[in-house]
């Protein structure tokens, strides 16, 4: 079997996975899962994309600095790419930055051609 | 002095005291006949003066004939002698003389052939320094026209060799930077352990925090 991070790549997977979960263990009613449905769906979903797969203790001191940072829970959408380098390239609520080491080395060769 | 004498002109020469000759001696036959006409007329008259008696006409005996008769061949034959003779003479002088004049035409011709000959060398020497001269003005004027055209040609060249060299420098530099900065990202990444990586992410949100948050 495959790994839950493998298998739930999106917030709407996460979301189906939580429902199949609810219903056969929980036997929710339809109103509580209705209204767990709609929690699921309210919280903010926070995409990184980073170069090294992170471990649980990692994920999780992510999740809390963020809960702090942002007052509430986010679902993390976490990417492992190698040519990020280092750092992470991360997109929330439509806003993407790139503080991946791969963009300073990029930036720095990128002064170097231009002065050629 | 000059002497042009073909071969047709000495024969016209030959020819043409051959002609008087022969003229002379028909001329010297036909006295002769005159003479011995005269001659002939006159023993006639006087025959007939000494003997009226064999009438008026004189009669001419075969013998007297014959003597005659031996006696114009002999003249004839003694001027044809002389006439050869003349002729043999004349023609040597003339022959003679034609040899003598071309011998000093021949002479006068070396001498002619000998000046010409050394004013034709002095003028080509003339001409060789005169166009010595020339030809090393003008090979002068080609050489600098030519050797400004070809510095300028050559500075240009290496000009545009220094620009290609920086070009292709340029260009070499790019893909070396490129290379470098790909094995810069591959080994950064491999040389960067856990923690680092972690720290990094740790501060790439507090950036986001700063500008998205």
């Amino acid at each position: 079997m495959k790994n839950l991070s493998e298998t739930i790549r999106t917030k709407e997977e996460l979301v189906f996975f939580l429902e199949e979960i609810a219903k056969k263990k929980l036997n929710l009613g339809k109103e509580q899962f209705s209204g767990l449905e709609k929690k699921l769906r309210s919280l903010t979903e926070m995409k990184l994309e980073i170069a090294f797969s992170p471990d649980n203790d990692f994920l999780n001191r992510i999740s809390q600095w963020l809960e702090k940072e942002l007052g509430q829970k986010v679902i993390l959408d976490i990417t492992v790419n190698q040519k990020v380098v280092a750092g992470a390239i991360i997109e929330y609520r439509g806003n993407w930055r790139d503080f991946s080491s791969a963009k300073k080395i990029d930036q720095l060769f990128t002064d170097k051609l231009t002065n050629l | 002095m000059a002497f042009n004498l073909s071969g047709q002109n000495i024969f016209f020469i030959v020819f043409f005291i051959l002609a008087i000759l022969v003229a002379g001696i028909s001329i010297d036959i036909l006295r002769l006949f005159r003479k011995e006409r005269k001659e002939l007329s006159r023993q006639a008259n006087l025959q007939a003066q000494q003997n009226p008696i064999n009438g008026i006409s004189l009669r001419v005996s075969e013998a007297f004939k014959r003597q005659l008769e031996e006696s114009v061949k002999e003249e004839i034959k003694k001027n044809i002698g002389n006439l050869k003779n003349d002729f043999q003479r004349t023609s040597e002088e003339i022959i003679k003389n034609y040899q003598s004049q071309f011998k000093g035409g021949d002479q006068e011709m070396q001498k002619v052939i000998s000046e010409i000959s050394r004013q034709v060398t002095e003028e080509i020497k003339k001409v060789s320094r005169t166009l010595s001269g020339e030809l090393t003005q003008k090979f002068d004027e080609i050489y600098q026209s030519t050797k400004g055209a070809l510095s300028n040609k050559v500075a240009e060249t290496e000009k545009e060799i220094e620009n290609y060299k920086k070009q292709r420098f340029k260009e070499i530099d790019r893909e070396i930077y490129q290379l470098i900065r790909e094995v810069a990202k591959k080994t950064v990444g491999k040389s960067i352990d856990l923690s680092d990586h972690e720290k990094l992410v740790m501060e790439a949100l507090e950036k986001a925090k700063k500008e998205i948050f």
